[in-house]
């Protein structure tokens, strides 16, 4: 069984058709990269897997593990496992990295019938984690992403990817805004969480994350539609010769 | 009943009142109480029309007989009563009022009555206490406001402190005023009168109850004179009832170097009016207000405040933030003169709200009438529902709608509390908010509290 199956999903915005029949499956143990130009649709994809409010679903379906996705909240899909390091996280000055991550660990316990999790072992986790990601302990006492430089908020959706250990970890555009050395860190990161058992798809405009990410397929969404499908090459490929070429495949 | 019928019901228990006073009727107090009766019979029970109580309607005054009860009040009542409204590991001077009279029985002062004077009104008037005298309704201004008037004409007890110069006064005093109304309607006026003399610092707590289901109606009026250099913490917590109605205003005048801090913290009641006053007499004397207040049912709240910079080289700092829910609603209203020669003035203000419900409401207004051109004053009001972004982000790491809104609240309210410096007071108030947003639940009940101790070490 697929870990993500989506089957010609459309979905609106304001009105508007974004996702004109989206087709995609990814399985236990893959990574996927999803390319394209600005405004083909990539991040509406990561909110409607996600669940995020303002988007029309106006037709086809996307199950995961199983279950249907659209009879989920935003707050169960995560709790099934779905993760989505966002491309601008946001800040929530007054509540603690530390915090946020016990009650989201613990709402995600919660819902799999276990304990609420013992103070030291939250401890050691946050020790273990943070290392993972190469961010100072002293951040996790701070306000989420209060005043946070860019690469410091993306690390730290790494972090708490790290943290909630999901199935499914999407990343949209985790790439943008960051130097070579906190690329690195974050694509670092990722590879250590890859396992057989769970899979990511990775939304990025560019190539570069993907010298250190490995995809095992590489998509290229265009216009709502994934116009083509390769392996890691493709990504090299539209590095040299840039979307036109895609876009007359598409016209055509 | 209409404004005419009200305030004949208040002159009989005026002169009811008067009846009972014996030795004091021909003090000097007692001729300025005469003097606020006179003046209370000529002034009309504010309306909408009058500008400062536009939002603020008074009507539920005709809708309950409030009589002043004042015989052995505290008669039916013993320390278990009173322990709920007290404040958890708080070493303090506890002074307690039922019905408005002070009530010895459940009192503990911790000081003897020496240097260091903290005592009933009504036990310093009886002794003619000097000060008390020379400042009673020297600076609450009752010629022109229909309650201040009422309560000074019905002043009889509240609290009377009076610190000499170069004393930190480490426990707090704790003012808690109780309304039995198990026997019918109560109405009270307390009045308290705090002297602080230079260099001194006290801490005050302020805080009311009612007692039985009948409603109760508190009209307090506190003055506070504070010297040279001193420093007064003045905390102001309302978690009453829904029967409850209250008019508090509070007067501070301050002199060179002295500094104001007050939190009113508000967390129910049905009818709550907050007037603080602060005027500036010297230069280089600064007041700090801070409030909070989150109201539900269909609660409300006024928060009135007036700042006076009278004179050069004054800061005043206001802080209110609001959370309202189901139907409650609020009003902010800060008006700040800065007179002509007051320059080098530092005056800000700022009014947050959060709306949980289209049911609730926020009236929010700054007054600034500036007069002197070198001066930094600023002003802000917001008003909004959660941040959809932050929800979803805490919804989309597996947190329920419920506990993300917990936990943007919890820390919307942080903000404010923290400012509190008992931290006794602090912790209680933290405790009230976390008990109103969570849900009773092992895996979240250390997380609220938890939220408080990051935010402070993130601002340190």
């Amino acid at each position: 069984m697929a870990l993500l199956k989506i089957e010609n999903l459309s979905a609106n915005v304001n009105g508007n058709k974004i996702l004109k029949g989206i087709n995609l499956e990814v399985n236990a143990g893959e990574i996927h990269a999803i390319m394209g130009p600005n405004g083909s649709g990539k991040s509406t994809l990561a909110n409607v897997l996600t669940g995020k409010d303002g988007y029309e679903i106006t037709g086809g379906t996307i199950e995961f593990m199983g279950k249907n996705l659209f009879d989920m909240s935003a707050e169960e899909r995560a709790r099934e496992g779905i993760f989505l390091a966002f491309q601008y996280p946001v800040e929530i000055p007054g509540v603690s990295n530390a915090n946020f991550m016990k009650t989201a660990i613990n709402e995600k316990r919660k819902h799999k019938g276990l304990p609420p999790i013992d103070a030291m072992e939250f401890l050691q986790l946050m020790t273990e984690k943070s290392k993972l990601v190469e961010i100072d302990r002293k951040f996790l006492n701070r306000s989420v992403n209060e005043g946070f430089s860019g690469g410091e908020k993306k690390r730290n959706e790494i972090f708490q990817m790290a943290m909630l250990e999901p199935t499914l970890a999407i990343l949209d555009e985790t790439d943008s805004g960051l130097d070579i050395d906190a690329l690195k860190i974050v694509a670092n990161g990722v590879n250590k969480l890859s396992k057989a058992s769970n899979a990511f798809v990775v939304i990025t405009h560019y190539q570069r994350l993907l010298d250190y990410i490995i995809p095992d397929f590489v998509h290229v969404l265009y216009n709502g539609r994934i116009v083509k499908t390769g392996n890691k090459n493709l990504a090299l490929e539209l590095e040299e010769k840039g979307y036109d070429e895609i876009k007359q495949i598409a016209k055509q | 009943m209409d404004s005419r019928e009200i305030k004949n019901i208040l002159a009989e228990e005026f002169f009811k009142f008067q009846s009972k006073l014996n030795g004091q009727k021909a003090g000097q107090i007692n001729s300025i109480r005469q003097d606020a009766f006179n003046t209370m019979k000529n002034l009309e029970l504010p309306t909408r029309k009058n500008e400062s109580w536009r939002f603020t309607n008074v009507s539920w005054l005709n809708d309950h007989d409030f009589l002043v009860r004042n015989g052995n009040p505290d008669i039916n009542l013993n320390d278990a009563d009173i322990e709920p409204f007290t404040i958890k590991d708080l070493n303090e001077n506890l002074l307690v009022f039922v019905n408005g009279v002070y009530s010895e029985k459940l009192s503990r002062i911790k000081y003897p009555r020496d240097e260091i004077i903290i005592e009933s009104f009504s036990d310093a008037e009886k002794r003619k206490a000097p000060n008390l005298i020379k400042y009673f309704a020297t600076s609450a201004d009752y010629k022109n406001d229909f309650f201040t008037a009422m309560n000074t004409a019905f002043a009889k007890d509240g609290v009377y402190v009076n610190v000499p110069g170069g004393v930190f006064i480490n426990e707090p005093i704790h003012v808690m005023f109780i309304s039995d109304t198990r026997r019918g309607p109560v109405l009270s006026n307390p009045r308290n009168l705090f002297l602080v003399g230079q260099c001194s610092q006290i801490n005050v707590v302020e805080t009311y109850h009612t007692i039985g289901n009948n409603p109760a109606f508190t009209n307090m009026v506190t003055e506070i004179f504070m010297n040279f250099a001193t420093h007064f913490e003045f905390n102001k917590i309302q978690n009453d009832k829904g029967n409850s109605y209250y008019i508090g205003t509070t007067q501070v005048e301050q002199a060179k170097n002295s500094v104001f801090n007050a939190s009113t913290v508000t967390m129910s009641g049905r009818f709550i009016r907050n007037n603080m006053n602060t005027i500036f007499r010297e230069e280089h004397a600064e007041t700090n207000y801070n409030g909070f207040y989150f109201m539900k049912n269909s609660d409300f709240v006024d928060n009135h405040t007036m700042i006076d910079h009278a004179v050069p080289n004054c800061n005043s700092n206001e802080f209110y933030k609001g959370i309202l829910d189901e139907s409650a609603k609020a009003v902010f209203n800060g008006k700040v003169i800065v007179r002509p020669n007051a320059q080098k003035t530092n005056a800000y203000q700022q009014n947050k709200n959060i709306l949980l419900t289209d049911d609730a409401k926020i009236n929010t207004k700054p007054e600034l009438e500036i007069y002197a051109d070198d001066v930094k004053c600023s002003h802000g009001a917001t008003t909004g529902y959660l941040d959809k972004e932050a929800m979803f982000y805490l919804r989309s790491r597996g947190i329920s709608e419920e506990m993300a809104k917990s936990l943007l609240l919890n820390s919307f309210a942080s903000e404010v509390i923290e400012k509190i410096r008992i931290a006794e007071l602090r912790d209680d108030i933290k405790r009230q908010v976390a008990d109103r947003l969570t849900v009773d639940d092992i895996y979240f009940c250390d997380v609220l509290s938890d939220v408080f101790k990051a935010a402070k070490s993130f601002n340190v």
